[in-house]
C-alpha cells in the first residue's frame, strides 16, 4: 500500500511511500505469560471483590466475561496449556496468600503441572516461578493441617478441601525438588520442631512435622484450658485423667475422620503419628505424679472412717484404667517395633506401689460389704433348692467384685500377676474368716433372742437353731467357692505364661505355691467351721451332762432320763440334719459325739471320787451303748474318738461287781504272764487235764527260783524296773550257790467265790533249793457248774516256807481253757509238760486296781487290795 | 429317733480328724526376709521338706509352704511366706508383710552386704507390716551358709550378736540350709520368741513389774546357738 508522505502545514505531498503492513501477535512467550498472569490477577481480584467470594470458596469458576477475556488472551497469545496452568498456579498462589481459594483448584493444577514439570518442559525461570508459588501453596496446606482441629467434623466441603490438600502434597512430593530450593525456610516454619538445617526436608517430613506440631499445640491448648480444682493429689489425678480423655477423644476423631484419608492420599499413618506424639507427652506428664502419689499412699485401715485414702486410691485406679486404654490403643495403631520404646507400654510399672493399695481397698470394701450382707441376712434359704442364706450369696458376689477388679487391672507383667493372685487368694481367705466370725456372732444373737422367748425356768437347755445351721452352711458355701474363684482369677493362664516367660520348673513351683495357698485358705475356713460346730456342740453339753447324770443316778432302769436325752439329741440332730448340708452334718455329728464322750468321761471321773455304786457306772455303760447305736458309729468312727475307748473301759470296770473286778485283775495277770520274755522269777512245770468234772494236776518241778532271803531288803525299796534289773544281776551272782529257799506250791482256783468250797491244795516243802522237784499229783473234783465257768483260772502260788510263816515268792496262771479234756483212762505220762513263767504282781496301778481302790467301803475290795500290796511288797 | 439321721451318719467321716487336730494348734504367719541369694527359699525348703536344691532359682515374688511343729508341748501351724529378695520385687513382696506374726531376717555369713542390709529389711518390714510397737515384734536373725569355709566368712558371730543387741535383741541363729545345721532350731527359736512375747502381751498387768527381767532373759538365752561347723 502506498502512503503519501506529507509535512505539517504543507499541503503539498512530498512523496509517496509504499509500506507493507501486517498485524500479528507478539510471540514472546515470556511476555505473553506475564501478561496472562497479570490478566488473571486483575480479573480474579475483581471477581472476588465483585462477587463477594468467601475465603476458601473460589474453585476456579470465572464469570462469563472474565472467562471470555482469559480465553481470548490465551488464544491470541497462543499460550500452551502448561503455560496457562503455570500462570494460574503462580497467580492463584499469590492471591491465596491474601484471600485463600479452594484447595481443589490447586489440586487440579498440581496434577496438570506434574507431567510438564517431570519432563522438564519449563524453562529455568518458569521452574523458579513454579517452586516459589509452590512454597506458598505448601505453607498454606501445612498450616491448614496444623489447624485441622478447627475444622468442622464431618462437613463435606471440609473433607473435600482436606482431600485436595493431601492431593496437592502428594503431587508436590512426587516432584524432584531442585537443589537450590528450600521448601521449608526456617523463617516461615518457625513452629516446626527444631530441625537440622543441613538436612533437607521433603514434603512428607514436613507434613509429619506439621502433624506432630499440631499435637503439641493441641496438647498445650488442653493443658492450659484445664486445671486441677484444688491442690490435692486426688484433683491432680482427676486432672490427668481428664487430659488423657481429651487427648483420646482427639485421637478418636482422627481415627474416625482423617486417618483413612491420609493413608489413601499420601500414605501417612495420621492417627499413629498423633498417638506417638501424644504418648510422649502423656508419659512424661503422668509418670512422675503417679510414682510420687504411689510412694505416698497411706495404708487403708479397716476400722477407720476416713475415706480420703480410699477415694484417692480409687481415682488412682481410674487413672490406671485410662492409661491402660491408651496403651491398648497403641497396640492397635502402632506397628510391632514401635511399641517397645514407648514408655506408655510400661504404664503399669508406674503404679507398682499402688497395686498393694488397691488390693487393700478391695479387702476393705469386701469387709464392709460382708458386714452389711450379714446385717441384712434374715437367715432364710435363698430358695428351696439350697441351704444357705442371702449373706453367703452376697459375700461371694463381693469376692467376684475383687475378681472384676483383677480383670480390669489386667496386670501385664506375669511375675506380678502371679504374686498378686497369691495375695488375693490369701485376702479372700481372710475375708472368709471375717465372714465366718460375723456369721457366728449373728447366729449366736439370733438364737439367744429366739430362745429367750421359748425357754422356761423349769428346763433351760440349749436347742440348736436353724440360724446356726445357716451360719455354718453359709461359711461352707464360701469355703467351697474359694478354689473355683481362684481358677476364675486366671490362675492357669498365669502359670502357663510363667512357663513361657521363665522356665517350666519355675512355673510348676509357682503353681504349687498357689495351690498350697488355696488349700491353706480352704483348710483355714474349714477349721473355722469346725470351731463353730464345736461352739454349738458345747452349748449342748450342759443338757447332755444333766440327762446323763439323771440317768445314771436312778438305779431303776425304767427312768425316762435316757429317753429324754435321746429325745433331746434327736430333736437337735434333726434340726441339724434338715438344715445342714451333708458334709457339715457329718462334721457336727462327730463333734457332738466327741463332746458327748468327753462329757461322759468327765462324769465318770468326777464320780469316781464320789464312790458311786457299781450300778451307777453300769447304767452309764448301758447309756453309752445306746448312744453308740444311736449315732450308728462304725468301727472307724469309734476309733476316731479316742476318749471313747477309755470311757467304755472305765465304765465297764466300774460297773462290775467287786468279785468280777478281782477276777478281771487275775485275767490281766494271765495276759501279763504271756507277755513275759525273760522269766526272772523262774519257771514252774506242770501237767493238767480234765476227766469230766475232775481236774487232775501234777506239779512236777520249778527252776531258777528267785531267792527271797536276805539281800532283798534294799531291793524292795527300789522301783519295780530297777528291781527287775537288779535282780537279774543278782541272780547271776547267786548262780551255782545253794540258797536257803524252802519252797512249796499252793493251788488256787479262781474266781475265788465260785470255788469257795474247794480247799486250796498245796505241795510239800522242798528245802534249800532253787530247783525244787515236787512230783505231786492233785485230783480236784468240781461241780458241773464250776467246770463250766469259762474264764476260770488255776493259780499256782510259789511260797517260801520261812521260820515263822510262809512268804509269797511268785505266781503263775493256767486258764481252764488251756487244760485239755481227756478220756478217763488217760494218765500223766502221756500228757505234755506245761512250763509256766513265774511272776510277781507289780505296784503298777492299772484301771482295775484303781477301780478296786475306789471302793473304800467294800471289804472284799479292800481285802484284796491289802493282799495285793503284801504280795507286791513281800521280799 | 429319726431315720434320716442314721442314713446320713453312715457316711465316712474319717477324713475330718486330721483337720481337727491341726485346728487345735496355733496358726502363725512367718515371713522370711533378706537379700537375694542368702538362701531364704533353701531355708524354708529344708525346714518344711528337709530337702536342699543346690541350683535353686530366684524366687518369683513369693512362695508359700506350711508346716506343723511342736514347741514346748504346744502345737503350731506355721504358714511360711518366703519372699523374693531382689529390689525389683519390692512392691510384690511388701503386701505380704501385713498380719505376720514372726519375721526372719536373714543374711549369708559369706556376704557382708546382706548383713549390712539387715537394718533395711527390718525397717522395710516394720513400715509395711502394720506393727504397732516395733520393740515387741518377734524378729529373729538368721545367718545362713555357715557351711562355707572359714576363709570365706565375712560376718563373724560376735559381729552379728552385736548388731542384734543394738536392734532390739532378737535371737541370732547361724544356720546352714545345705547341711541342715540349726534350721529347725531357727524356726523353733522364732516360735519361742513369739510365744514369750505373746505371754507377756496376754498379761499386761504384771508386765510392768516383770519387765526388766523379761527384757533381760531373751538376751541371755538369745545369743547364738552353738554352731558345730565353726571349727
Amino acid at each position: 500500500m502506498w502512503y503519501a508522505l506529507e509535512k505539517k502545514n504543507k499541503s503539498k505531498r512530498r512523496g509517496v511511500i509504499k509500506l507493507r503492513l501486517a498485524f500479528s501477535a507478539e510471540h514472546n512467550v515470556q511476555v505473553a505469560a506475564q501478561e496472562h498472569r497479570h490478566l488473571l490477577r486483575v480479573l480474579l481480584l475483581h471477581e472476588i471483590e465483585a462477587e463477594k467470594i468467601e475465603k476458601y470458596c473460589w474453585c476456579g469458576r470465572w464469570s462469563g466475561p472474565a472467562e471470555a477475556l482469559i480465553l481470548q488472551h490465551s488464544a491470541q497469545r497462543g499460550l500452551l496449556a502448561r503455560n496457562l496452568a503455570l500462570a494460574q498456579w503462580v497467580e492463584y498462589a499469590r492471591i491465596h496468600q491474601e484471600h485463600p481459594l479452594s484447595f481443589t483448584v490447586f489440586n487440579k493444577l498440581a496434577i496438570d503441572l506434574l507431567r510438564p514439570m517431570d519432563s522438564g518442559l519449563f524453562s529455568a525461570d518458569e521452574t523458579r516461578l513454579f517452586w516459589d508459588a509452590t512454597k506458598k501453596v505448601l505453607y498454606s496446606c501445612l498450616n491448614s493441617i496444623r489447624k485441622i482441629r478447627r475444622l468442622t467434623l464431618g462437613d463435606k466441603n471440609v473433607m473435600m478441601q482436606l482431600s485436595a490438600i493431601l492431593g496437592i502434597l502428594s503431587s508436590i512430593f512426587s516432584l524432584k525438588v531442585p537443589e537450590d530450593i528450600d521448601l521449608f525456610p526456617v523463617k516461615m516454619y518457625s513452629w516446626f520442631p527444631q530441625f537440622d538445617e543441613n538436612v533437607k526436608m521433603d514434603v512428607l517430613q514436613g507434613l509429619e512435622n506439621t502433624v506432630i506440631q499440631s499435637c503439641a499445640e493441641w496438647f498445650d491448648y488442653i493443658v492450659s484450658n484445664n486445671s486441677p480444682e484444688t491442690e490435692s493429689d486426688e484433683d491432680a489425678l482427676r486432672y490427668h485423667i481428664k487430659i488423657i480423655q481429651l487427648i483420646r477423644s482427639d485421637l478418636q476423631k482422627a481415627i474416625e475422620n482423617y486417618d483413612k484419608l491420609f493413608i489413601k492420599k499420601i500414605n501417612i499413618p495420621y492417627a499413629r503419628l498423633l498417638y506417638i506424639a501424644y504418648e510422649k507427652r502423656i508419659s512424661d506428664m503422668c509418670m512422675i505424679i503417679i510414682e510420687d502419689v504411689c510412694a505416698r499412699l497411706k495404708r487403708i485401715e479397716v476400722d477407720s472412717t476416713d475415706n480420703t485414702e480410699l477415694s484417692l486410691g480409687t481415682t488412682l485406679f481410674e487413672l490406671y484404667l485410662t492409661l491402660q486404654r491408651y496403651a491398648i490403643l497403641g497396640q492397635v495403631l502402632c506397628a510391632e517395633g514401635q511399641l517397645e520404646d514407648m514408655k506408655i507400654q510400661k504404664y503399669h510399672e508406674w503404679f507398682r506401689g499402688g497395686v498393694a493399695h488397691w488390693l487393700d481397698i478391695a479387702v476393705y470394701k469386701a469387709l464392709k460389704r460382708i458386714d452389711r450382707a450379714v446385717e441384712i441376712d434374715s437367715l432364710q434359704a435363698v430358695d428351696n433348692s439350697v441351704q444357705y442364706s442371702s449373706s453367703a450369696v452376697d459375700t461371694l458376689t463381693t469376692f467376684y467384685q475383687i475378681k472384676v477388679f483383677w480383670t480390669q487391672l489386667a496386670w501385664p507383667d506375669v511375675e506380678g500377676s502371679y504374686t498378686f493372685i497369691a495375695k488375693i487368694i490369701d485376702d479372700i481367705c481372710k475375708c472368709s474368716i471375717a465372714y465366718a466370725d460375723k456369721m457366728a456372732q449373728k447366729a449366736e444373737l439370733t438364737t439367744e433372742l429366739e430362745q429367750l422367748s421359748q425357754s422356761s425356768v423349769y428346763e433351760k437347755k440349749f436347742t440348736i437353731s436353724t440360724a446356726w445351721c445357716f451360719a455354718i452352711n453359709n461359711i461352707d458355701y464360701i469355703r467351697t467357692s474359694i478354689a473355683p474363684l481362684a481358677k476364675d482369677l486366671g490362675l492357669e493362664e498365669i502359670v502357663e505364661a510363667l512357663g513361657e516367660h521363665k522356665t517350666q520348673e519355675e512355673a510348676d513351683r509357682c503353681r504349687q505355691t498357689l495351690e498350697l495357698i488355696i488349700d491353706n485358705a480352704t483348710d483355714t475356713v474349714k477349721n473355722k467351721i469346725i470351731e463353730l460346730l464345736e461352739v454349738v456342740a458345747n452349748k449342748m453339753a450342759p443338757a447332755m451332762n444333766r440327762y446323763l447324770m439323771e440317768g445314771a443316778e436312778l438305779i431303776d432302769t425304767t427312768s425316762n432320763a435316757m429317753d429324754r436325752l435321746l429325745q433331746y439329741l434327736d430333736s437337735n440332730l434333726t434340726t441339724l440334719h434338715d438344715n445342714l448340708n451333708e458334709d457339715n452334718f457329718n462334721r457336727v455329728l462327730l463333734v457332738i459325739w466327741e463332746i458327748m464322750s468327753e462329757t461322759l468321761y468327765k462324769l465318770v471321773n468326777t464320780n469316781l471320787e464320789k464312790r458311786r455304786p457299781p450300778a451307777f457306772y453300769s447304767n452309764l455303760h448301758r447309756t453309752l451303748h445306746t448312744l453308740i447305736r444311736f449315732f450308728n458309729l462304725g468301727a472307724d468312727e469309734t476309733a476316731n474318738v479316742q476318749v471313747l475307748e477309755k470311757i467304755e473301759h472305765l465304765l465297764k470296770l466300774h460297773g462290775l461287781e467287786t468279785a468280777e473286778l478281782i477276777h478281771r485283775y487275775h485275767q490281766e495277770r494271765l495276759e501279763e504272764q504271756k507277755e513275759i520274755e525273760e522269766p526272772i522269777y523262774g519257771l514252774i512245770t506242770v501237767k493238767a487235764h480234765f476227766i469230766d468234772n475232775l481236774l487232775n494236776i501234777q506239779i512236777l518241778n520249778a527252776r531258777n527260783l528267785h531267792s527271797m532271803d536276805n539281800n532283798g531288803d534294799f531291793i524292795g525299796k527300789l522301783s519295780t524296773l530297777e528291781r527287775k534289773l537288779h535282780s537279774k544281776s543278782k541272780q547271776r551272782l547267786k548262780e551255782g550257790k545253794t540258797s536257803k529257799c524252802d519252797s512249796y506250791v499252793k493251788i488256787k482256783l479262781l474266781p475265788d467265790e465260785k470255788f469257795a468250797d474247794i480247799k486250796a491244795p498245796k505241795t510239800h516243802v522242798q528245802k534249800e533249793t532253787l530247783f525244787p522237784l515236787f512230783d505231786e499229783t492233785f485230783n480236784i473234783s468240781l461241780t458241773p457248774e464250776q467246770r463250766a465257768i469259762e474264764n476260770a483260772i488255776v493259780a499256782f502260788e510259789m511260797k517260801d516256807k520261812d521260820f515263822l510263816r510262809s512268804k509269797f515268792m511268785a505266781e503263775a496262771f493256767l486258764p481252764f481253757s488251756e487244760i485239755p479234756d481227756t478220756e478217763p483212762e488217760t494218765n500223766f505220762p502221756t500228757l505234755e509238760q506245761v512250763h509256766l513263767k513265774l511272776s510277781r504282781p507289780t505296784k503298777k496301778s492299772t484301771d482295775v486296781v484303781r477301780a478296786l481302790e475306789h471302793r473304800k467301803g467294800d471289804t472284799q475290795a479292800m481285802d484284796f487290795i491289802a493282799k495285793l500290796n503284801t504280795k507286791a511288797n513281800s521280799k | 429317733m429319726s431315720g434320716n439321721n442314721s442314713t446320713a451318719m453312715n457316711t465316712n467321716k474319717g477324713s475330718n480328724l486330721q483337720n481337727r487336730n491341726s485346728q487345735r494348734s496355733t496358726l502363725l504367719k512367718v515371713v522370711i526376709l533378706g537379700d537375694g541369694g542368702v538362701g531364704k527359699s533353701c531355708l524354708m525348703n529344708r525346714f518344711v521338706s528337709n530337702h536342699f536344691d543346690e541350683h535353686s532359682f530366684h524366687t518369683i515374688g513369693v512362695e508359700f509352704l506350711n508346716k506343723d511343729i511342736e514347741i514346748n508341748g504346744e502345737g503350731y501351724t506355721l504358714q511360711i511366706w518366703d519372699t523374693a529378695g531382689q529390689e525389683r520385687f519390692k512392691t510384690l513382696r511388701t503386701p505380704f508383710y501385713r498380719g505376720s506374726d514372726i519375721c526372719l531376717l536373714t543374711y549369708a555369713v559369706d556376704d557382708r552386704t546382706s548383713f549390712r542390709n539387715l537394718a533395711l529389711w527390718r525397717s522395710e518390714f516394720l513400715k509395711y507390716a502394720d506393727v504397732q510397737e516395733d520393740s515387741s515384734f518377734p524378729f529373729i536373725v538368721v545367718g545362713n551358709k555357715v557351711d562355707v569355709a572359714e576363709s570365706e566368712k565375712q560376718v563373724s558371730t560376735e559381729e552379728a550378736q552385736a548388731w542384734c543387741l543394738e536392734n532390739g535383741s532378737p535371737p541370732l541363729v547361724e544356720t546352714s540350709a545345705k547341711d541342715a545345721t540349726n534350721v529347725e532350731a531357727a524356726f523353733g527359736a522364732a516360735v519361742d520368741v513369739w510365744a514369750r512375747l505373746e505371754a507377756r502381751l496376754e498379761r499386761p498387768l504384771i508386765e510392768d513389774t516383770v519387765d526388766l527381767s523379761k527384757q533381760q532373759s531373751p538376751h541371755r538365752s538369745s545369743c547364738c546357738m552353738p554352731v558345730s561347723s565353726g571349727e
